[in-house]
């Protein structure tokens, strides 16, 4: 069970707002009464919450910030291409000469 | 004689012999001398079937010659003859060769002057001219060399497309082509041609690693724009499946870093749904595993499965402790260590209630268990011994071995683990602390979740008989010792050829032998006499007191078990109880054992005595004997007897009689037992 889904509330909901999200919940009956009561039990608590967070809210940007930044070290040690005008080499000759086959 | 020979009528015989014979060619020629000097339609008549016969002989003779021309590439003299022979002939496939010959003659002057423009640098000419002989000859290589000439000329979307327009390409086209596209910006696909050339050509390498810079590069612009990023992905697959990176390990691993950061994109959008069975198949495919981050995302996506899944019970449990011991929770929860500790035990919890209520029954899931509570002593342990090392790493230094394997931290580790020895309660726990982050930790493992033998097998398919520090030795004496025992008890008679190293495991690891001695003295099974070979072997080894008691009782067993199936007397059995007891004096069990064998031995003697009326006999033995139980039998039986003669209905001074002799053997062995007043009231009754 996901609790933040039960209470239909975010990650950074205060404890005011958790209180309120199940006693909505409790009205609109979108859950039975004990789920929604163990949602509130588990979020109120702080380390139930710590838990409950860790395991349903994974910070996806952060993880790409850290690839983001990896990459740009590889690809700024790595710069030796001629800039940003794209491929100006010549084209070569060594596969020339057979016209008219 | 002349005259005579020029004469119709000796021409005509000559001419009708001629065709007689078939002879056409000569009969015509005389045919024709006859016309002209007196023509009939006789003559007209054989003519003609004479010309019929040499027009297809003379015919095929040009088509020979033809032929021959053809084939010296003299294509001017072939078209002649071939022209003769369709004049001669009027055949259709003649006509057609004509044609070709026509064609190709003209096409030589095409191809000459196509190259005169390649030369003079003309190459829309060149490249027109190439067009041209495609289209006349059918023949895709005049294309090839038409887009070939594009390329030369700059002109690249044509090339381009006139290239995608051809079915198979030679390496001229396929450098020419990846050139036009690299000029295009289409990075990418220009090293997929390259890919198609076998060439070692130094400028053609460092054009490939040029485009795959830019490649890299365009793609990493790409997913900053926040392009398609399944496009994105699959282009970084490609050159990462291609030739150009190899050996490029920055670029490798650009590109790995790359794939992942748009697996990640793709996940984020199944996590939010709850898709998490997609999540893992990318997990699956991410290339940089160890990321802590996507360790992170792996214990929590295969955490979700395994609420529903078995399966993803043992992939969650390999990351989880990882995963909950990283900075990711720890930056999560804050700065306050107790709260952390909370959570991170929480967590914990959590993740072994998954692992028991997926577990079932089967001994995978058991196996799985076991494991897990090791790697959570494991993680314990390191991190109170870790203090502020955990900071100074970009992997996570509190993990499994298997993630301390693949950070290729397992040696810091085991310098850690010696480093702090005085922290382990014992050598056995700082041993097997240090044996799982071993070289041959996985084959411990094996051991501690219960399959010697695949422990066994791990260790003898492992390169690891050059490591001799003191955590190999203990895993490996270990491991040999516990395989010992499996063999033993599968009925192979070489046991003992695996505990050749136990008697140096017992004197480093103490433990290890009180817990076999221990089992040894709880044993119920079948294989009593093998155990005691081996605990003989174990003794003369290291006749240590664990082993001494263990083989001493072990000896008593056996003793015990050849006795009831009377394979030895009740004196043998006694002299191996002495034995038994020479090993360990002290062996309650034996001492005891022996006065049960000993009692028994009595108990024999009183009982034949008694059988026998030897009263006498009977009064020594239970007088003499050390043991209270001889004597409370002795009484037993005079009860008995007593009943026998009170039912014998003897004479009445006989039975008197039989009476004062069971009351003096008994005053003879104890004046005072209740049994001589029942015997001399009964006497006093039946004197009365």
């Amino acid at each position: 069970m996901n609790p933040y889904a039960v209470l239909g509330i975010d990650k950074d909901a205060s404890n005011k707002e958790i209180i309120q999200a199940a006693a909505l919940g409790m009205r609109q009956r979108r859950h039975d009464a004990k789920t929604i009561a163990q949602a509130q039990k588990k979020l109120l608590d702080p380390v139930s919450r710590a838990c409950w967070t860790f395991i349903h809210f994974f910070d996806f940007e952060d993880a790409k910030k850290r690839l983001e930044r990896e990459l740009d070290e590889i690809l700024t040690a790595y710069d030796n291409t001629e800039g940003d005008d794209g491929f100006g080499a010549p084209c070569l000759g060594i596969f020339d000469g057979h016209h008219g086959q | 004689m002349a005259k005579k020979r020029n004469s119709i009528d000796v021409i005509l015989k000559r001419a009708e012999k001629l065709f007689e014979t078939g002879n056409y060619l000569l009969a015509e020629k005389e045919f024709k001398k006859a016309k002209h000097k007196d023509n009939s339609p006789e003559i007209e008549e054989k003519l003609a079937i004479c010309l019929k016969h040499t027009h297809g002989l003379k015919g095929e003779e040009w088509v020979k010659k033809g032929q021959k021309a053809e084939s010296r590439n003299d294509l001017s003299g072939a078209l002649s003859c071939f022209k003769e022979a369709e004049a001669l002939l009027h055949e259709a496939w003649l006509t057609d060769k004509i044609r070709d010959l026509e064609q190709s003659l003209l096409g030589g002057e095409m191809v000459a002057r196509a190259e005169t423009a390649v030369r003079n640098k003309d190459y829309q000419a060149a490249a027109d001219l190439y067009a041209t002989l495609g289209q006349i000859h059918k023949k895709e290589t005049y294309l090839s060399d038409s887009a070939v000439c594009l390329v030369k000329g700059n002109m690249f979307d044509q090339a381009i497309e006139l290239f995608t327009s051809l079915k198979s390409l030679d390496d001229a086209a396929h450098y020419h082509f990846g050139y036009a596209l690299a000029k295009q910006g289409r990075y990418t696909d220009a090293l997929g041609q390259w890919e198609m050339i076998d060439s070692g050509d130094a400028a053609f390498i460092a054009q490939q690693h040029q485009v795959l810079d830019l490649a890299v590069k365009q793609l990493n612009a790409s997913m900053n724009a926040g392009s398609d990023i399944n496009g994105i992905l699959a282009d970084a697959g490609r050159l990462l499946d291609g030739k150009s990176v190899h050996g490029n390990d920055r670029l490798v691993k650009g590109l790995g870093v790359l794939s992942d950061y748009c697996r990640l994109s793709l996940a984020k959008p199944l996590w939010e749904t709850g898709d998490y069975g997609a999540v893992a198949t990318l997990l699956e495919s991410m290339i940089f595993k160890q990321d802590p981050a996507i360790i992170v995302l792996s214990a929590l996506t295969y955490y979700h499965l395994a609420e529903t899944q078995a399966e993803y019970t043992r992939p969650m449990a390999d990351y989880w402790l990882t995963a909950v011991y990283s900075s990711d929770l720890a930056k999560a929860v804050g700065d306050d260590p107790g709260k952390l500790d909370k959570v991170r035990q929480r967590l914990i919890r959590m993740a072994e209630n998954r692992i028991n209520t997926m577990a079932g029954s089967d001994d995978l899931n058991g196996a799985v268990a076991t494991h897990f509570d090791m790697d959570k002593a494991l993680m314990a342990d390191l991190l109170a011994i870790s203090g502020d090392l955990q900071e100074s790493h970009s992997v996570p230094w509190i993990s499994t071995p298997c993630f301390s394997k693949r950070y290729g931290l397992s040696d810091a580790v085991l310098a850690m683990i010696r480093e702090n020895r005085d922290y382990f309660r014992d050598e056995e726990h700082y041993l097997s602390t240090g044996a799982c982050y071993s070289r041959i930790g996985e084959s411990f493992y094996a051991l501690k979740t219960g399959s010697a033998k695949e422990a066994f097998n791990r260790l003898e398919s492992m390169d690891a008989a050059d490591s001799t520090d003191e955590f190999t030795n203990y895993a490996r004496g270990l491991i040999r010792f516990e395989y010992g025992k499996f063999v033993l008890e599968n009925g192979e008679k070489n046991f003992l050829d695996y505990f050749d190293s136990a008697a140096g495991l017992f004197e480093t690891v103490p433990g290890v032998e009180k817990k076999f001695s221990q089992e040894m003295m709880q044993y119920d099974g079948r294989h009593l006499f093998e155990y005691e070979s081996l605990l003989g072997f174990l003794y003369k080894l290291r006749p240590s007191a664990p082993i001494s008691e263990a083989y001493s009782f072990f000896m008593g067993q056996v003793a015990l078990e050849k006795f009831n199936r009377g394979k030895i007397n009740n004196k043998q059995c006694l002299v191996a109880l002495e034995k038994a007891l020479d090993v360990d004096p002290g062996n309650e069990y034996i001492i005891d054992l022996k006065e049960q064998i000993a009692i028994v031995l009595e108990m024999d003697a009183l009982y034949s005595a008694m059988n026998k009326r030897k009263m006498g006999k009977a009064v020594a033995l239970a007088t003499k004997s050390p043991f209270p139980e001889l004597r409370d039998k002795f009484f037993e039986f005079i009860e008995q007897m007593m009943e026998q003669i009170e039912e014998s209905g003897l004479e009445k001074h006989y039975h008197i009689a039989e009476l004062n002799d069971l009351r003096n053997s008994c005053m003879a062995v104890d004046p005072l037992h209740p049994i001589i007043d029942t015997l001399e009231m009964k006497i006093h009754l039946l004197g009365d």
